[in-house]
């Protein structure tokens, strides 16, 4: 309890991560609430209306191409990011995490899961994702399992790790020695042990995550119209940049606070659960 | 005192910077004449040779450098001489052209009847890509060195709109047999400038042709560079990099509407972007379903905001541009906009609460906004339309197999009626019928037209065929575009062609 409590304050004294831990609470709220707090339904049209300037009565960040309002839109597009990064971090965490901790544990899976893992880090990424994408079809469903697929290999390489280095530890063998089973010492024993750096990398991945889907529906193979996907939104705009990049300009915003808060929150994360840095400050 | 200083010495840099990049950007009107023509082209090119593309902007580009024997003047409809000089009908599918003497190919090789033989089997043969469009080519004979007499298998009286298309170019047959598959990097012609050289996918350079037969090219480099990106173009026009901008979108019109240096110029074009149904599926074989939808999609606000103005909505087949486009009969919309109507021709083919369905587009930004504005305008009439966003060849090939349900095509907008036609006949299924409409009568009546050489009998059978499938609505039209392009207004003399991109008349500067 205490030393959680020290935990707690070191992460709050750490001001950038605080500062992450904020604009993604803010995130999450505005995404739980934007049907209430969205002027408009995010994909009603008004022709005549398109592309007006921000500041417009009723529209405070201007109109889109097709006139529907982008601050409705961008509010509903928070959901769809938080989303995607949860669900692709869920995925990723699920599949990564036992079969790390089997590799690590177990040395007759290791060979197999491993030379599986080492197999598609030799793709890069986001040319994994196409090829993903490519066969199962465009759509948001599919962008969050491609994009969790990618994201599986990290995972289990970090749990692997994790639970390499605490292996032959005198606790793991005591358990043993008490006549716990494999299963119990692995979940129970060995894994809490190793949950700080996959937190980190967690959050890192949340960042990683909502940047490729943007990606992936910027060139059309992502969220499919009229969802209000932020990296969609960037898309469309694009055409009009000369003489409406307001239509450009806030969701590449809303993208580069989300991502950066999601870093700032891993780095404050590393910084205060890492216990070689803890004793540097 | 030291920090305000700097600070100072930072802004005195930064109003010195700005100046001078301003002084530098656009540039000075009037500025003296320049012998070269900088044009971009939004297409990526790969090869020239008109035997093996498909894309228009080869066939465009092309025309430069390489003549057929008639062409068209600026309405993409009149028929002007060009390499031949007068022709004849002897029957109904027999013609005799007379070419022009004294013209020789870039590389030297005399113009004559052998080369028009060659260059014309050449397009029809086997290996290329056109054979379709050349498929009544029976003969081309040799009656003397300046006269050739071609045969159809029938009589076909779109012949001469057929040779005047920017296919059937006549090319140097020494040049093609010395250098092979080589011929598609620098087409040999007869035409006011020649190839000089070119880069796939990057940029096409042509010099002026000394010895053309007609009136001398103004300028004597012309270069045309692939910006594929809407911005950099307009970027590149502004900082006076590039002189003229051919195809561009609303936003540049708008863009380039506050700037006097430029001007954006007008004129008919081959483009039409149309929707069309799979009237093999249900409930597209409904024709009250098919109607319902037309008048279910406000055609007119699409124009006036997402297209800035540019086209008119018409009824297929016959675009304003088509020869036999009746403006008395086919002027007024058969399908307006009227969501009412819609829901009611809805209810009365059993389908009080609509039902769902897809929308076929090509996954690019123009596509993805007219397939949005169509499925907003159909949800309020009850329609639910998800969009199918694949890549252009995905597209191509699921619709001609009929595995779509609606989708949207380019096709022709001006010349002859049977440039369009063939998509509404039963033989064209899985080809270039992707409605699966067709209608005994409608065959018969487009057959007909084909093969009556008298002009007055011919246009009653194209409008007779054209009402029939108006009724039938197989498909409707977003519009029939206009070509627009941007200029320089230090450009002088460029002439918008619906199929061509004539340049010998334009120069730069004054």
């Amino acid at each position: 309890m205490n030393r959680r409590g020290g935990l707690w304050r070191r992460f709050l004294r750490h001001r950038s991560a605080a500062a992450g831990l904020v604009v993604i609470a803010a995130l999450a709220v505005v995404a739980a609430l934007a049907p209430w707090l969205a002027p408009h339904p995010p994909d009603v049209q008004n022709l005549p209306g398109r592309l007006a300037p921000p500041g417009t009565p009723g529209h405070p960040l201007g109109t889109d191409e097709l006139g529907r309002d982008i601050l409705s839109r961008l509010l509903y597009g928070a959901r769809i990011s938080l989303v995607i990064g949860i669900i692709v971090v869920a995925v990723a965490v699920g599949v990564g995490v036992p079969a790390g901790a089997l590799a690590g544990y177990n040395p007759r899976y290791d060979g197999v899961i491993m030379r599986a893992v080492d197999l598609m880090l030799s793709f890069p990424g986001i040319l994994l994702a196409l090829v993903i994408i490519a066969v199962l079809g465009p759509g948001l469903g599919n962008t969050m399992l491609a994009v969790g697929i990618f994201s599986v290999p990290v995972f289990v390489r970090i749990t692997r790790a994790s639970i390499l280095s605490v292996r032959e530890l005198e606790y793991v063998q005591a358990a043993r020695a008490a006549g716990a089973r494999d299963g119990r010492i692995l979940f129970r024993h060995m894994l809490p042990n190793c949950l700080a750096p996959l937190l980190v990398q967690a959050t890192f991945r949340v960042a990683t995550s909502i940047l490729t889907a943007a990606s992936l529906s910027f060139i059309g193979l992502g969220a499919q119209p009229p969802t209000p996907e932020w990296g969609a939104m960037l898309a469309t705009g694009r055409v009009n940049l000369y003489i409406a990049p307001h239509v450009t300009l806030y969701p590449g915003l809303a993208i580069f606070i989300t991502v950066l808060a999601f870093n700032l929150l891993g780095d404050g994360l590393r910084d205060v659960l890492d216990p070689r840095l803890r004793a540097a400050h | 005192m030291t920090q305000s200083m700097r600070w100072w010495t930072v802004v005195a840099c930064a109003v010195t910077v700005a100046v001078a990049a301003g002084a530098a950007g656009p540039p000075a009107a009037g500025a003296p004449a320049r012998d070269v023509l900088r044009l971009s082209v939004r297409t990526t090119v790969v090869g020239l040779d008109p035997k093996f593309e498909t894309a228009s902007t080869v066939g465009f580009i092309n025309s430069n450098v390489l003549e057929s024997l008639v062409t068209t003047d600026f309405d993409g409809k009149t028929i002007l001489p060009q390499l031949a000089t007068e022709w004849r009908a002897e029957t109904g599918s027999s013609w005799v052209f007379r070419l022009r003497p004294n013209v020789r190919f870039h590389d030297g090789t005399p113009f004559n009847a052998q080369a028009v033989k060659f260059s014309l089997e050449r397009m029809a043969d086997a290996e290329s890509v056109h054979r379709g469009d050349f498929a009544w080519l029976q003969s081309v004979e040799v009656v003397d060195p300046l006269t050739v007499r071609i045969r159809s298998k029938f009589p076909y009286a779109p012949m001469l709109s057929a040779l005047a298309f920017y296919q059937p170019y006549i090319v140097s047959p020494t040049a093609v047999q010395q250098m092979g598959t080589q011929f598609g990097q620098k087409p040999v012609g007869t035409g006011p400038f020649k190839y000089e050289s070119h880069v796939p996918r990057q940029r096409t350079i042509m010099v002026r042709n000394d010895d053309y037969w007609g009136p001398k090219a103004k300028v004597s480099r012309a270069e045309w560079i692939i910006v594929v990106e809407e911005n950099a173009r307009l970027a590149a026009l502004l900082s006076g990099e590039l002189d003229i901008l051919t195809i561009i979108e609303p936003s540049i019109m708008q863009a380039l509407a506050t700037r006097p240096q430029f001007a954006v110029l007008r004129g008919p074009d081959d483009l039409v972007d149309r929707v069309g149904f799979n009237a093999r599926k249900r409930p597209f074989d409904d024709v009250r379903v098919r109607r319902a939808l037309i008048h279910g999609v406000n055609r007119m606000q699409m124009i006036a905001t997402i297209f800035g103005g540019v086209g008119v909505a018409y009824d297929p087949p016959l675009a304003p541009g088509i020869w036999g486009y009746d403006p008395q009969t086919m002027g007024r919309l058969s399908y307006p906009y009227d969501p009412n109507k819609a829901r009611a021709l809805l209810a009365e083919a059993g389908f009080p609460n609509g039902f769902r369905t897809t929308f076929t587009i090509i996954n690019r930004p123009d596509h993805r906004q007219i397939g949005e504005v169509i499925q907003a305008d159909l949800k309020q009439i009850g329609v639910e339309v998800a969009l199918r966003a694949l890549d252009f060849a995905t597209v191509s090939q699921s619709t001609r197999q009929g595995e779509h349900d609606m989708y949207i095509i380019g096709t022709y907008g001006v010349g002859d009626p049977d440039r369009v036609l063939p998509e509404f006949e039963s033989a064209n299924f899985n080809v270039r019928n992707r409605n699966f409409w067709a209608d005994p009568e409608v065959d018969r009546l487009i057959l007909a037209q084909r093969q009556e050489l008298d002009t007055q009998k011919r246009l009653a059978l194209v409008r007779q065929a054209a009402a029939k499938i108006r009724e039938a609505a197989p498909e409707f039209a977003l519009r029939w575009r206009r070509a627009v392009l941007a200029i320089n207004k230090d450009v002088v003399g460029y002439r918008v062609h619906p199929q061509k991109w004539y340049v010998r008349d334009t120069s730069v500067g004054r």
